[in-house]
């Protein structure tokens, strides 16, 4: 014979395929809280698995030794030696600029931090390099392209080659988030890596050294196990690391003493060299002078003695005496001219007289002739005595004596004539003896004139000669001059380059002898930007999880109790019975226990399985927008998994316990007996007469009912309120979060864009700038300011990297930042004895208005300056202060570095315009578009936003579940009740709004309830989920309330909608005919 | 009292509170019933009949006084005790059959029969109640008289030496009261077992061994029957 199962055992297995539905909500109550409350709870620990694994896959370094002086292959080697060490590399770090962007270049590490491949390969051959996906993105480069890289001025031959060839990308375990540090060159913050071969580096030392130690290899990163171990081992090797820095130090100082000591051995030279070439050069001028002077001297000598002088006057006499000759000469040439022309017309009138009296003795002989002829002719016939021939012959004798007369008269001319012409004779010879005379006295002349010139001649060249020895002089005196002036300025130029020398000299010697001594940093993973985020983000998620997950897990809980407190209450009469038959109370309650305890176990199974998976890979997949890390990694987490499971079982089944107990307790008797209905009461209400007469009547059943079942009232309207209080919370994250991009951005600080001002940027430059900003128009405000970063703290805490803006004309400033109070939004106005401090800062800091706070200049001094005001802020933290006071305290009034500037149109076509007009511009160095910080902002805040999403869709399930449990018992408890309403005639819409009538009260109180409590959960839920940098709204939007309330009241509807069906099916008449 | 009584109530009072008011369900009842006997409890509503059984079947206490069963002190046992006299001696069956719906007939017996030191057969049990064809059936798809008869089945099946029926017929009709009847005093006729009925039928004394009037609390009178009558003779 089969043995038979216990049938108690199979009532119990019974019971649970019977009542399915209430089996079923209460296993999904348990999923859901276990889902939620192991699901989060994972979160963290698997993001810090996953993290781990990949550290430990990558072999990311446990210390790293970082050395202001450099380390040394030497060094490397004594770190290796170091017990405890169990690997140790060297990095060496350059940060160069491609493009117009700052990159570290790293040397590709062997061991430790490997790089994680993602596409191409790793470099082989020189000239290839790696880098990450990002600066691949950001210039559209692909594998293959080339990449520029220019080490800057000082480190211009650090690196073998220029340009790389890109041959994979990469993912660093070093680099985690997107930070990459900050650098002294370019915009001073880095962009991105890139990773060399170590033989591309021409430095000789390592700028890092990387080690992994024995005996983390077992650990988990971020345990506290590991946080000791290396703490320990950090503060065990600081002496050894001290140890090699002084042994740097005294090498490095070594050398540099050497290197001193040569140089002031070569300055000694160089000095004693330059010395004696400066004498000779000066012994050279002496001499010259000596020379010139002698040569002056001559000189003046020969100019004392004017012997040209001299020579000049006799000339002069000579000349007065050839002059005087001369003119005598000339006197007696012209004399003789005169002489020679009165004897030429002597000679003429002469020859005149000459010629005239021949012609006139001629004309007499002819005449006579003629008379003779004629006196022939007239007498021929005649005797020469006749008197015809008388008296002819009387004419002819009286023309003949006439002729004679004439003829007589012709006589002493021509005696005059030739006397005249022995006088002229005489005359010509005299004529003649002065000729010759003259001749003689003219050669006499010519030859004193030749005589003259050719002293002349001689004085001449004699002065010639003084005067070429003057300008030789002169010339020599310039040259001296030249040379003197040459001297001088070599003798200045030495002088300047020695005693800058020298003081080079001094310097180094003074370097040298306040020569750093050395720093070195032991920096473990908590010094990596990256690693601490994640783990701090993680801690973030966990935080989260602490508390959030509980108070949904109690309404869960909650709820589930009521409902078995119901299961156990419908079978009283069934206890009764079995108790009755002999059953002891721990058989019967293991139908309870056990029904109780199947389901949640069930449950919260299921809710650890689909939680513990779909949780952690939502939210930590949505972290890897920040990270660059492998897709999440599940680790075993036993202790959180069935610490969940247990909670949920053992809350559910001590409830059973606790519900049969008291059940259980009472004797069988009174079990069987319908458990006596609680005595009706009159309510509060009943005794406001007006309000109560006013009520129909199936309302004052429903206000009696409401009271009248306290348990039910309680446990619903609790029910109802924690839900709507998830909700309320869940939407007021999402609002918390999402709501400071657009306050900070379009409310707060409303600037486009911040163009970057070179240091010492002109006046004339920034009132260009502001023309092209003017000019532009695209621009609404421009506002020049002041902006460093500071360090603050007080005594509360430190928060590094807060931005002190020094305001200079507040009108202007105030259109494009906005200072006012959180609450009330009143302005906020800066004094002229003090800051402004944003509220995060203020919070983080623990201030309030009138106490002080500690910031650093750009000098690193730290002053302390009173918080006359706090403002409103969400992203980053500030601190305000007139430019008169930054001026008291800093001493000087700072010089503007920044334009802030609200465009009309924040388009990116707009930007790039604008961006290209003020890059080309003098005095700005740099050019940043706000919405750039933004978009990447909005992706951190995204991922947080994952987690939240979760929550919503968590509260809301809960809601549901909740209310559908809570209405769903109300019917089943009152089914006699129902069945009772149905048997007097009511419709089913009227049974149903008899029951929904009372949900719907019971769901407005506890809406409301839930609406204050979501509001103070949220108050305390979002400093816990908060960054640091960024302070999350604090309130919650008005229509998150309103979402929260149609949410519950979607629920309340569709449960009802459900329960309807439930309550039409009631049948009167098997509701009434057993008690049950 | 008589030496053989099997059961013996002396002095027994019962009080329920109820809030600021004391009922007193039983004020002193004193009786006693044999070995074997088939006793009736008989009187008016509220008279106290049903906690007279209910505090004989160890499912409710006295205030005072002493029960003795079998010569045990059931006045004396605490809950656990009580639930063990339970389970090893009575036999209980109700006003209104209270099986568990989530078991067949055969089943419902079956759960009384598996706790028990010597229980009978239930099959064989249900057969006697001449239920053979209907024990797969849950109750739901039983009718009342064939509920009351696996109710029965199922006291019957834990072979206690005394069986505490509560207005066993109060909710069947005429015929199938009857045979409910017929079937607790044949079955206290051939197995000696004592069974105690409480009924406000005072037509049903006829067929009793003993007969015990309840009026407010107190034993008014109690009657033997030398010769009773079998249920078929008695007409109401």
């Amino acid at each position: 014979m089969t043995k038979k199962p216990l049938r108690i055992h199979t009532d119990a297995r019974r019971e649970i395929r019977r009542s399915g539905r209430r089996w079923f909500s209460l296993m999904l109550l348990s999923a859901l809280a276990v889902a939620f409350l192991a699901g989060l709870r994972c979160t963290a620990p698997d993001m810090k698995h996953t993290a781990d694994l990949y550290y430990k896959e990558q072999n990311l370094m446990d210390l790293r030794m970082q050395s202001t002086l450099g380390l040394t292959q030497d060094d490397l080697a004594a770190v290796r030696g170091y017990s405890g060490v169990r690997q140790a590399e060297g990095v060496k770090q350059l940060d160069c600029i491609t493009e117009s962007v700052t990159v570290s270049v790293f040397s590709l590490p062997d061991q430790i931090d490997r790089l994680d491949v993602t596409g191409g390969r790793l470099p082989e051959k020189d000239g290839e390099c790696v880098t990450e996906q990002k600066l691949m993105d950001r210039y559209g480069w692909t594998i293959g392209s080339q990449i520029t890289l220019d080490p800057g001025e000082d480190n211009a031959d650090d690196l073998k080659e220029k340009k790389y060839t890109i041959v994979g990308t990469v993912r660093s375990p070093l680099f985690l988030s997107a930070a990459r540090g900050s650098s002294t060159i370019g915009t001073g913050s880095v962009t991105a890596f890139v990773f060399l071969p170590e033989d591309e580096f021409t430095t000789d030392y390592y700028t890092a050294v990387d080690m992994t130690l024995d005996g983390t290899q077992g650990m988990e990163a971020y345990t506290g196990a590991y946080d000791d171990f290396t703490e320990n081992f950090r503060d065990g090797m600081k002496s050894f690391a001290d140890g090699l820095v002084q042994q740097r130090h005294d090498s490095l100082y070594n050398d540099a003493a050497q290197k001193l000591a040569d140089a002031r051995k070569e300055y000694e030279d160089g000095k004693a060299d330059s010395d004696s070439r400066l004498a000779d050069a000066k012994q050279k001028l002496e001499d010259s002078r000596k020379e010139l002077d002698d040569g002056w001297k001559a000189y003046n000598d020969a100019v004392a003695k004017d012997e040209i002088g001299k020579g000049r006057k006799k000339l002069a006499s000579s000349r007065a005496e050839y002059e005087s000759g001369l003119k005598q000469y000339e006197s007696g040439l012209s004399t003789y001219k005169s002489g020679l022309a009165q004897y030429s017309s002597g000679l003429t009138s002469y020859n005149d007289g000459l010629s005239q009296y021949n012609a006139a003795a001629a004309s007499l002989q002819a005449q006579e002739a003629a008379l003779g002829a004629a006196f022939e002719a007239a007498v021929q016939g005649l005797d020469s005595t006749s008197a015809a021939y008388s008296a002819a012959a009387a004419p002819y004798t009286q023309q003949k004596e006439m002729l004679d007369v004439a003829e007589e008269q012709l006589v002493p001319q021509k005696e005059k004539l030739d006397a005249s012409k022995a006088t002229l004779d005489q005359t010509k010879a005299q004529l003649n003896a002065a000729k010759a005379k003259l001749a003689k006295t003219k050669q006499q002349l010519d030859s004193a004139k030749a005589e003259l010139e050719s002293g002349e001649k001689k004085l001449d060249a004699a002065q010639k000669e003084l005067d070429e020895n003057k300008q030789k002089l002169t010339d020599g005196e310039q040259d001296y001059k030249d040379g003197l002036q040459k001297y001088e300025t070599s003798k200045q130029d030495a002088d300047t380059k020695l005693s800058d020398a020298q003081k080079k000299l001094d310097d180094a010697q003074d370097e040298l002898d306040v020569m750093d001594e050395g720093k070195c940093y032991l920096l473990g993973r908590d010094s990596n930007a990256g690693c601490v985020g994640y783990g701090q983000d993680a801690d973030r998620m966990s935080n989260l999880a602490r508390v959030f997950p509980i108070i949904f897990f109690l309404v869960a809980a909650l709820s589930s109790l009521t409902a078995v407190t119901r299961m156990v209450s419908e079978n009283r009469s069934e206890i009764g019975v079995l108790k009755a038959i002999g059953y002891g109370k721990r058989q019967i309650a293991v139908k309870y226990i056990g029904y109780a305890f199947s389901a949640s176990l069930t449950g919260g199974i299921l809710g650890a399985a689909v939680g513990c998976s779909l949780i952690p890979y939502v939210i930590a997949n949505a972290w890897l927008i920040m990270y660059s890390l492998p897709s999440v990694v599940y680790e075993e987490q036993p202790f959180t998994v069935i610490a969940a499971i247990a909670a949920a079982v053992l809350s559910t089944t001590v409830t059973a316990a606790v519900a049969c107990w008291s059940e259980l307790h009472e004797t069988p008797a009174e079990l069987m007996r319908p458990r006596a209905p609680e005595p009706g009461k009159r309510v509060l209400l009943e005794r406001i007469t007006p309000v109560w007469s006013r009520l129909t009547f199936i309302r004052k059943v429903t206000v009696r009912n409401l009271f009248h079942y306290r348990q039910r009232f309680w446990m619903t309207v609790i029910g109802i309120a924690g839900c709507t209080a998830l909700l309320v919370t869940a939407f007021g994250l999402h609002d918390s979060i999402f709501d400071i991009m657009t306050l900070q951005y379009d409310e707060i600080t409303t600037y486009d864009v911040m163009a970057g001002l070179k240091d010492n940027v002109t006046a004339a430059e920034t009132a260009k700038i502001r023309d092209l900003t003017d000019g532009s128009g695209l621009v609404e405000n421009a506002c020049f300011s002041y902006e460093a970063v500071s360090d603050t703290s007080s005594d509360k805490g430190a928060v590094d990297g807060a931005y002190l803006f020094v305001v200079d004309d507040e009108d202007n400033f105030g259109k494009i930042v906005s200072l006012r109070h959180r609450v009330g939004g009143q302005k906020v106005t800066l004094q002229e004895n003090g800051a402004v401090i944003t509220e995060k800062l203020a919070s983080l800091l623990r201030l309030k208005k009138g106490d002080s706070i500690t910031i650093t200049l750009p000098d690193d001094s730290r002053v302390q300056v009173p918080v006359t005001d706090i403002t409103e802020n969400y992203i980053y933290h500030y601190v305000y202060m007139t430019k008169a006071y930054y001026a008291s305290i800093a001493g000087e009034a700072p010089a503007d570095n920044v334009l802030l500037l609200q465009l009309k149109n924040d388009t990116q076509e707009d930007s790039d315009t604008l961006s290209r007009q003020l890059m080309a511009t003098d005095g700005v160095s740099s050019y940043t578009r706000v919405d750039e910080y933004r978009q990447r902002l909005q992706g951190s805040l995204n991922s947080i936003n994952y987690a939240v999403i979760i929550i919503i869709v968590a509260a809301a399930a809960l809601a549901f579940v909740v209310q559908f449990n809570l209405t769903n018992i109300n019917i089943t408890e009152r089914r006699r009740e129902l069945a009772t309403l149905k048997v007097l005639g009511f419709q089913n819409g009227e049974t149903a709004s008899y029951i929904f009538r009372e949900t719907v009260v019971l769901t407005i109180i506890g809406m409301v309830i839930g609406l204050y409590g979501g509001y103070l959960l949220h108050a305390w839920l979002i400093t816990t989920v908060e960054i640091n940098i960024a302070m999350f709204g604090r309130s919650v939007k008005p229509l998150s309330y309103v979402f929260a309330i149609l949410m519950t009241f979607v629920f309340t509807a569709v449960v009802s909608l459900i329960s309807y069906f439930s309550v039409r099916k009631v049948d009167m008449v098997e509701s009434l005919k057993t008690v049950e | 009292m008589s030496e053989h009584s099997f059961i013996t109530f002396e002095n027994v009072s019962r009080v329920y509170r109820m809030g600021e008011v004391s009922i007193r369900a039983l004020d002193g009842i004193s009786f006693t019933v044999g070995k074997g006997e088939f006793a009736i409890i008989v009187g008016p509503s509220g008279a106290g009949k049903t906690t007279v059984l209910n505090i004989l079947g160890g499912m409710d206490q006295c205030t005072s006084g002493s029960i003795f069963v079998d010569e045990a002190d059931v006045s004396a046992m605490n809950t656990k005790q009580l639930t063990v006299y339970r389970r090893y001696d009575i036999g209980f069956v109700f006003q209104f059959y209270n099986l568990v719906q989530n078991l067949t007939a055969l089943e419902n017996v079956e759960l009384a029969a598996q706790i028990c030191r010597d229980p009978l057969d239930a099959g064989t049990v249900l057969g006697e109640v001449g239920l053979q064809e209907r024990c797969d059936n849950f109750p739901a798809q039983l009718s009342g008289g064939e509920q009351q008869r696996v109710a029965i089945a199922r006291a019957l099946a834990k072979n206690p030496k005394l069986m505490l029926c509560d207005e066993p017929t109060g909710a069947l009709d005429y015929a199938t009261g009857k045979q409910i009847l017929k079937l607790l005093q044949d079955t206290c006729r051939k197995s000696d077992m004592t069974v105690i009925v409480v009924t406000h039928n005072t037509a049903l004394c006829p067929m009793a061994d003993r007969v015990i009037h309840v009026k407010n609390g107190l034993a008014e009178r109690i009657e033997q029957n030398a010769h009773p009558v079998p249920v078929s003779e008695i007409e109401w």
